[in-house]
């Protein structure tokens, strides 16, 4: 995938470092898109499947997507892949691409060769956090691609603002979750630490999602959720919502940043 | 030659909590110089390697290279720093090659020496390092210290792993590289390494300097090793009530003695006549002698 020249820098080497995952997840989320989009006509344009679906329990609608939506195909992608499988599989990716940066060579011991060499660890970590983020990229196009290959073969059509707001929507949480594994492990060099905390806060997002729409007094408690923030606005059919763009960016841009800093400062272990 | 060290520790201290890495190193390593940095395990060598590297950052005391400031300088001093790590890990997927490009691109610095050090070290540079044994391992992390031909070589236990033939090539190539103008920082437990190529030793225990000086004044050439043997049974406190006398090692029958000073060997062969020796060797102090002896002292 890459030449000699992949070892010119961080960025390039991080990059060929995680080119078989990348691939692995990229094509899996392709072939996932494809699916679901080559069944569509059959599976979510089916009335006695709404009618199924309509008679679930709220909260069990809510955790495999927007089931009420099922009409289009706009709302069948957002509840599958874009609800359920999408987020899971581009937060697990995000997390081991985030932990394994900076943490990930500092357990290794490769941390001090790196950092011998005339380059800040600023540098390091801004290689390091850009190649993470163009790693995290892939997937999510591929899944983009997947289901625009199948529509077309189909012959129905989707709209491509919405896949693009339903895309960029699902690399902000990628680059949140997999921000606060990078920044965590960059400030602690802890891989186990950096893993736990995004994936707590990606798993509390999830259940506080689902749930909280559903018991009135943790209502309020949906907006701690970094899930909210990517599908609550329903961006495939809505387009994106700022705010909740914003949000996201906030966690992502500034759990980086601060990692950056602490990382800095800090002793190597 | 300018007359800028090209190493300076001023009160270097480092400590973790309540654990003190180094406490108060101060040396001075100058330009041409070998220097050993001389210790057990344990003693401070590599958290004061880090230290110059920028890798951890000092309590107190301040440490300079080339009169710069480590963490405030950073890229300028490590652009002219070749490093050996004490556990030299390194990318197992790659091979030396990759090694090479990788940190020559890094150090946007030709690799000038690369084909030299792999030919001195008799390095295949197309096998993976996961490949590799350890020994075969440590040569890449020599050949990437010396690749770029900086102006100062800082290595941590450079011949863990070597040969013999190697450890001598090793030492070769320190002393070439002396000859050649450049400066060696040279941290290691193997007394005799130190000794065959350093000009100066700073021994270090519990993080605290025991002594700095050159080689040559450390292993004076009135300071000398006795070993002595008895027929019959002799008391360690006999030797030690002698004038620069000093006990390394005794038991009943028999007794090492660092001995320095003018006339303090007389008074030992005196006070052993007072016994049935059966064996006596004396010979001048080494490196070894000296460190075992401030140890001992120390403890």
């Amino acid at each position: 995938m890459f030449s000699m020249s992949s070892y010119s820098n961080v960025f390039l080497k991080t990059l060929r470092d995680r080119r078989r995952s990348t691939v692995i997840i990229s094509v899996a989320m392709f072939v996932a898109g494809l699916y679901v989009s080559l069944l569509y006509p059959e599976f979510g344009a089916s009335e006695s499947l709404q009618e199924l679906l309509d008679q679930l329990p709220d909260w069990w609608q809510n955790l495999i997507g927007d089931s009420i939506q099922f009409g289009s195909p706009e709302g069948f992608f957002t509840t599958q892949p874009y609800s359920f499988l999408g987020p899971i599989i581009m937060i697990a990716f995000s997390i081991f691409l985030g932990q394994s940066a900076i943490a990930g060579e500092e357990e290794a011991n490769t941390l001090d060769q790196l950092a011998a060499n005339p380059v800040s660890r600023t540098r390091i970590y801004t290689d390091k956090a850009l190649a993470m983020m163009t790693s995290s990229l892939m997937p999510v196009l591929a899944i983009a691609l997947g289901l625009l290959v199948g529509s077309t073969s189909r012959g129905y059509e989707i709209s491509y603002s919405g896949l693009a707001s339903q895309s960029f929507s699902l690399l902000m949480l990628s680059f949140t979750v997999g921000g606060l594994a990078l920044s965590v492990g960059a400030a602690t060099g802890s891989k186990g630490l950096a893993t736990a905390i995004a994936s707590a806060v990606a798993g509390v997002g999830y259940l506080l999602d689902i749930v909280a729409p559903f018991v009135s007094w943790l209502e309020p408690t949906r907006y701690l959720s970094v899930v909210y923030y990517y599908v609550g606005g329903t961006p495939f059919l809505n387009g994106l919502t700022l705010w909740h763009v914003a949000v996201l960016a906030a966690i992502a841009g500034g759990s980086i940043v601060v990692g950056g800093i602490l990382f800095d400062r800090r002793d190597l272990q | 030659m300018n007359n800028v060290p090209v190493v300076e520790l001023d009160r270097l201290t480092k400590r973790y909590g309540d654990v003190t890495g180094i406490d108060g190193l101060e040396f001075s390593v100058h330009e041409g110089e070998i220097f050993g940095l001389l210790g057990p395990n344990g003693a401070g060598k590599t958290t004061t390697v880090r230290l110059l590297l920028d890798f951890i950052r000092p309590t107190s005391g301040s440490a300079k290279l080339f009169g710069m400031d480590p963490r405030r300088d950073g890229i300028a001093i490590r652009s002219r720093i070749g490093y050996l790590p004490g556990d030299f890990v390194t990318y197992n997927y790659m091979d030396a090659d990759d090694v090479a490009s990788y940190f020559t691109s890094l150090r946007g610095q030709e690799p000038i020496r690369f084909d030299e050090m792999c030919q001195r070290f008799e390095l295949d540079p197309t096998r993976k390092i996961k490949e590799l044994s350890k020994g075969n391992r440590q040569k890449v992390g020599l050949m990437q210290a010396f690749m770029n031909d900086p102006d100062l070589v800082v290595l941590d236990e450079p011949t863990t792993g070597l040969d013999p033939l190697l450890q001598r090539e090793f030492q070769d190539l320190v002393l070439d590289e002396r000859n050649r103008g450049k400066t060696v920082l040279l941290s290691s437990h193997v007394l005799s390494e130190v000794e065959a190529t350093a000009d100066r030793v700073c021994i270090i225990r519990n993080g605290k300097s025991v002594a700095l000086d050159s080689v040559s004044d450390l292993t004076a050439l009135n300071t000398w090793l006795v070993e002595v043997e008895f027929a019959d049974s002799a008391s360690a406190s006999e030797f030690e009530a002698l004038a620069d006398v000093h006990v390394i090692e005794s038991d009943e029958h028999s007794f090492k003695l660092n001995v320095s000073g003018e006339g303090a060997i007389d008074h030992v062969v005196k006070a052993a006549s007072l016994h049935q020796v059966v064996r006596l060797e004396s010979h001048r102090s080494t490196l070894e002698d000296v460190v075992l002896t401030m140890y001992s002292e120390d403890a």
